[in-house]
């Protein structure tokens, strides 16, 4: 990645099949999306609209059928598995659902897991800083069933950022929270694309989830169905029940 | 229920391979000892095959009489005896044959009448003159001679001029004489009894008209019974009589092929044991439904126990015959190689193959119980739910004090017992020992496992990963690390206890009979330079020494003059074929053994006078060196002071030494190729009875090595279990790390390391308790026969390929796992279930 481009992840004209001939499945049929750096991107939809499918291709985790894909310069669609592997490791963050910390790691351990497996030299003042942030700075010796959700959500926040990714895919960061937690949670994604610049990219249902971010995407069907900018609670709301009209309607 | 086993059918494989082998084992076991037992009997019985009594002299006999003819007094009798249609006197010599420029020693029998003759014709016809001989068909094809073809037959080391004999027949080769490799004529009896050629009477076959074998014994015993040392029997009383002669060999061998039979019965539990495990944890999700749409957990035992009962079934009828086609094999080999045991038809006794076919059925049901158990234990709701690997189980204080109690109690006695008790104190502490260390090792394998993950786990992370994952799960890694114990523990002791024994057997051979090969003319005007530089110049033999010779006379102030035979060797070059170190004289001395030194001591001034027939004698002066090597019976000089005394010493004889590990058939070939150089020549040393040892022993080792590999491969696919096991277990961390920036090759090498870990903490302990073993075990038998020295020899290098065979299996064990693992994309780790 010598240059920067201009979006930090973006697909062009993707599609995903599931299966073959009669009982094929199209979880996406021509996504096109791009997201800039800096931003705080939800996107949404209901059950099988393929929200997670996007993020897993874009993230590296999964391969389209057809169609391109960027992070920040590289075509990752032309990448062989070593190589997509590396652009996940050095690239991607990723923040999931069910937290997916190794439980034999300490918490320290499984935040510079990432690092580690590439090699790099741990930046110690970036560590602290964002270890302090996330209010982490006493747990760092627990392991994962030590800690509570939130904590355990907060150490994978931290490992997504101390490697300065390109972009952060979150898949249902605050599924499995109680809400306290999860604005906690979503509040810190907040302040590291306001205060960082990180970009951060989160799959979710939760209009209450999805109304801290900048933008909120809209995919029903695997397709692209609208825009919503600076949303609110409310707005998304609308905006949803507007999908799910168009789908029953 | 069918269906469930074909789902799962190539994760059954490994369970399946693992019933098949221990299955296979036992049948196979079974069958060559049956095998044996019925090859000893047809070998005793051979030359009973017409005749339907046995007069035998009772080996008391045999000692004392003539052994020549003093059975031929009896046969007069015994032909009298009511229902006798024929009787002859069995009669065995050995002589030299000569053939083409090669001379080999050769056993000869009288050709029996016929009514009694075993020995069948492969081709020919029978000898019907004193000229005429058969000779049997493995020597008619490796000496390449043919029907109607001449060859010489004398006394050996006799002055008899050669007697030409016509080879008209060829034997059939048969179980009887097998392995001797001897050639083997049948002659006329009326060629045998040349005194010359010194036959010996072995006794009278006799055959009955028909009547009951016992019925005729009870009237020949009553005819000979005046004629005390013989016996007369049955066949069945002489198979019984002489089995008991051999000590039971074929019970031996049958008990020591159990044992081992055990331990690999023993070995393929623990692995199907484990299998189960992987095949249940696999399916919990499917059980537990089961289990929320109603089925009972009896029912989902009685599933599993089916499942297990179907698997074990078909897996022992595979076994049973994979069991006896190995032991045909075995048996097929037996008969051509040139291996000293050669087995006959196999013999497939149907109690056995149900023995083994029982074995195998139980024990898979047996080791399915306790996953059975596990598996209904499970609350349906939760294994519905995802599974992540638990950490930490319960750890038995109990068993380890137990286990921590039988090891201290065994390592004791096995001390003791090496060092003060022999055999009986060692072998039961040996036994409750090794128990200690199974009970044990639950406890102290995970910990050892973490001890070596330690010392690699700072190098990488997958390292370190693979470090923390061996130990998640202790008691599977115990057991898996348990099995490969057993078998590199006995592995390690047998290579440890058969290189002892070779080493210390052939160290006594090379101290006792220093010189490989000698070769020594009978005539007086000893050997010529054409001989010995022949000899020197054969295929094998690295160097060679003259020994001249002629006889003196010594005289000192201790002792009245000694007339004694000399020999003159080449001090260097009596060391440089000697394998051990052997008493050389200096310039000036006389080496003297100390029974013929009469009084003189080193450093005795002596006066040597040689005694030579021609009458010139000359007089030296020269000093004496007493020691306990030199040989008996003769004066030991230099060559050159040989010569100061002895004017024209004759060479006497030639000393050999082969190259490093020579074969019996390159010494046997050397020893025919000098004795081809001239009838006057005789052959000795010490490399015939070494590489008997050598190869009786690497047979040995062979065999036990070949059982025993049998343990370490099923416990090696114990280890593709468990690896297995943790790939399905962590398949969610697996597709985390992956999408963490884990590249495949190294999420294969983090299973990889973890399975190296496994099974190199297990080798090493192994090693190290085989080697303590052996040790116990040769120390405690040398105390029991105090005449033989055993020092433990530990060869490192073959260890060394011991462990690193382990760890490579090991390894491979983990590739079919590891590579699923790989193959599948991060998704589908993280989203299963």
């Amino acid at each position: 990645m010598t240059e920067s481009s201009e979006y930090a992840a973006r697909a062009v004209n993707l599609h995903k099949t599931y299966g073959r001939g009669g009982s094929a499945v199209r979880a996406l049929a021509g996504v096109s999306v791009s997201f800039p750096h800096g931003e705080f991107a939800a996107v949404m939809g209901p059950s099988g609209s393929g929200k997670s499918t996007l993020m897993q291709c874009m993230a590296g985790l999964d391969t389209g059928t057809s169609g391109k894909l960027w992070i920040d310069s590289t075509e990752i669609t032309r990448l062989r598995d070593k190589a997509l592997t590396r652009v996940r490791r050095d690239h991607i963050g990723f923040v999931f659902q069910s937290y997916n910390l190794l439980p034999t790691l300490t918490a320290r351990q499984n935040i510079v897991l990432p690092m580690n497996l590439a090699r790099r030299r741990i930046d110690r003042e970036w560590f602290d800083q964002v270890v302090q942030s996330l209010g982490l700075t006493g747990r760092l010796k627990h392991r994962p069933h030590e800690l509570s959700g939130g904590q355990q959500q907060r150490v994978a926040v931290a490992r997504a950022l101390l490697g300065r990714p390109a972009v952060i895919f979150a898949d249902e960061p605050t599924g499995n929270l109680d809400s306290a937690s999860g604005a906690e949670v979503l509040g810190l994604l907040r302040a590291s694309v306001s205060d960082l610049g990180q970009t951060v990219i989160m799959v979710t249902h939760d209009p209450v989830a999805a109304s801290y971010s900048d933008r909120v995407v809209l995919l029903n069907d695997g397709r692209l169905e609208g825009e919503l900018h600076n949303p609110t609670v409310d707005s998304v709301l609308a905006a949803l029940r507007g999908t799910q009209t168009s789908v029953t309607g | 229920m069918l269906a469930g086993l074909r789902g799962t059918l190539s994760r059954l494989l490994a369970t399946g391979l693992s019933v098949v082998l221990a299955v296979g084992f036992v049948v196979a076991t079974l069958t060559l000892s049956a095998t044996f037992s019925a090859t000893t009997e047809q070998t005793l019985t051979a030359n009973m095959a017409n005749a339907d009594v046995r007069v035998t002299p009772t080996v008391a006999m045999a000692a004392g009489a003539n052994p020549r003819e003093f059975l031929d007094p009896l046969l007069p009798a015994i032909l009298d005896v009511p229902h006798v249609a024929g009787a002859d006197v069995e009669r065995t010599a050995y002589l030299d044959l000569r053939f083409n420029g090669t001379r080999s020693v050769a056993k000869a029998s009288g050709l029996l009448t016929e009514k009694v003759r075993w020995q069948t014709l492969a081709s020919g016809v029978w000898p019907q003159a004193n000229t005429e001989a058969t000779l049997d068909q493995v020597s008619a094809k490796s000496l390449g001679v043919r029907i109607g073809d001449t060859v010489a037959i004398s006394a050996v080391n006799a002055g008899v001029s050669p007697t030409e004999i016509t080879i008209v027949g060829v034997t059939a080769s048969s179980a009887e004489g097998a392995g001797l490799g001897v050639p083997t004529l049948a002659l006329m009896p009326d060629v045998l009894l040349d005194p010359s050629y010194f036959a010996v009477a072995t006794g009278i076959l006799v055959s009955g008209d028909g009547i009951d074998a016992d019925a005729l014994a009870a009237s020949v015993s009553d005819a000979v019974a005046d004629t005390p040392g013989v016996v007369a029997q049955s066949g069945q009383e002489a198979v019984d009589y002489q089995t008991g002669q051999l000590s039971g060999s074929a019970s031996v061998v049958r008990s020591i092929l159990l044992a081992f039979a055990v331990i690999v019965v023993f070995v393929a539990g623990m692995v199907i044991a484990n299998t189960f495990q992987v095949l249940v944890s696999q399916r919990t999700k499917d059980l537990a439904l089961l289990r929320c749409i109603g089925a009972s957990t009896a029912q989902v035992r009685r599933l599993i126990l089916a499942e297990a009962a179907v698997l074990g079934t078909l897996a022992s009828i595979v076994g049973v015959a994979a069991g006896i086609g190995a032991a045909q094999l075995l048996a097929m080999l037996s008969r051509t190689s040139s291996s000293a045991l050669h087995l006959g038809q196999i013999a497939v006794e149907p109690p056995l193959v149900a023995i083994g076919f029982g074995i195998g059925v139980v024990l898979t049901v047996l080791s399915a119980l306790p996953p059975a158990q596990q598996a209904t234990r499970v609350r349906p709701i939760a294994a519905l739910r995802a599974t992540d690997a638990r950490i930490g189980t319960r750890q038995g204080t109990l068993r380890g004090a137990i286990a921590v109690l039988l090891m201290a109690v065994g390592s004791a006695g096995l001390y003791f017992g090496a060092t003060r008790f022999g055999l009986a104190v060692a072998v039961p502490a040996a036994i409750v020992s090794f128990l200690g260390v199974l009970l044990g090792a639950a406890l102290v394998i995970p910990w050892l496992v973490r001890g070596a993950g330690s010392t690699i786990a700072w190098t990488s992370v997958p390292a370190r990963l693979a470090a923390l994952n061996a130990t998640r799960n202790p008691r599977r890694t115990a057991a898996t690390a348990a099995a490969l114990l057993v078998g590199v523990t006995l592995v390690t002791m047998m290579v440890v206890g058969v290189e002892s024994v070779r080493t210390s057997v052939t160290d006594r051979i090379d101290e006792k009979r220093p010189v490989d090969l000698t070769a020594q003319s009978v005539e007086g005007a000893g050997m010529t330079p054409e001989q010995t530089n022949s000899i020197a110049a054969l295929d094998g033999v690295e160097h060679t020494t003259l020994v001249t010779a002629g006889k003196v006379q010594i005289e000192s102030d201790a002792s009245p003059a000694l007339t004694l035979a000399a020999r003159g060797v080449d001090p260097a070059g009596a060391q440089a074929v000697a394998r051990s170190t052997v008493a050389t004289p200096a310039a000036n001395e006389v080496l003297l053994n100390p029974t013929d030194a009469a009084g003189i001591r080193s450093g005795d001034s002596l006066t040597v006078t040689g005694v030579n027939v021609m009458g010139v004698n000359a007089t030296a002066t020269l000093v004496a060196k007493v020691s306990d090597d030199a040989p008996s019976q003769r004066a030991t000089f230099t060559q050159a002071g040989l010569q100061s005394v002895v004017t024209q010493p004759v060479t006497r004889q030639i000393q050999v030494r082969l190259g490093e590990n020579f074969t019996g058939d390159q010494v046997q070939q050397i020893s025919t190729e000098i004795l081809s150089l001239g009838d006057d020549l005789r052959v000795g040393g010490g490399a015939p009875e070494r590489t008997y040892f050598e190869q009786v022993l690497d047979v040995m080792l062979i065999i036990v090595l070949a059982l025993l590999a049998l343990a370490v491969v099923i416990a090696v696919v114990g280890v593709g279990n468990t690896m297995a096991l943790s790939v399905i277990e962590r398949r969610r961390e697996s597709g985390l790390l992956r999408a963490l920036g884990l590249t495949r090759g190294q999420l294969r090498g983090m299973l990889g390391t973890e399975a190296a870990l496994i099974t190199g903490v297990a080798a090493v302990c192994g090693i190290g308790l085989g080697v303590f073993y052996a040790w116990a075990g040769l120390s405690a038998v040398a105390l029991d026969a105090n005449k033989l020295s055993l020092t433990t020899h530990v060869p490192w290098a073959k260890l060394g390929l011991v462990v690193a065979g382990a760890f490579l299996a090991g390894i491979a064990a983990s590739i079919v796992p590891a590579v699923g693992a790989a193959r599948k994309s991060p998704i589908e780790g993280l989203t299963h279930r």
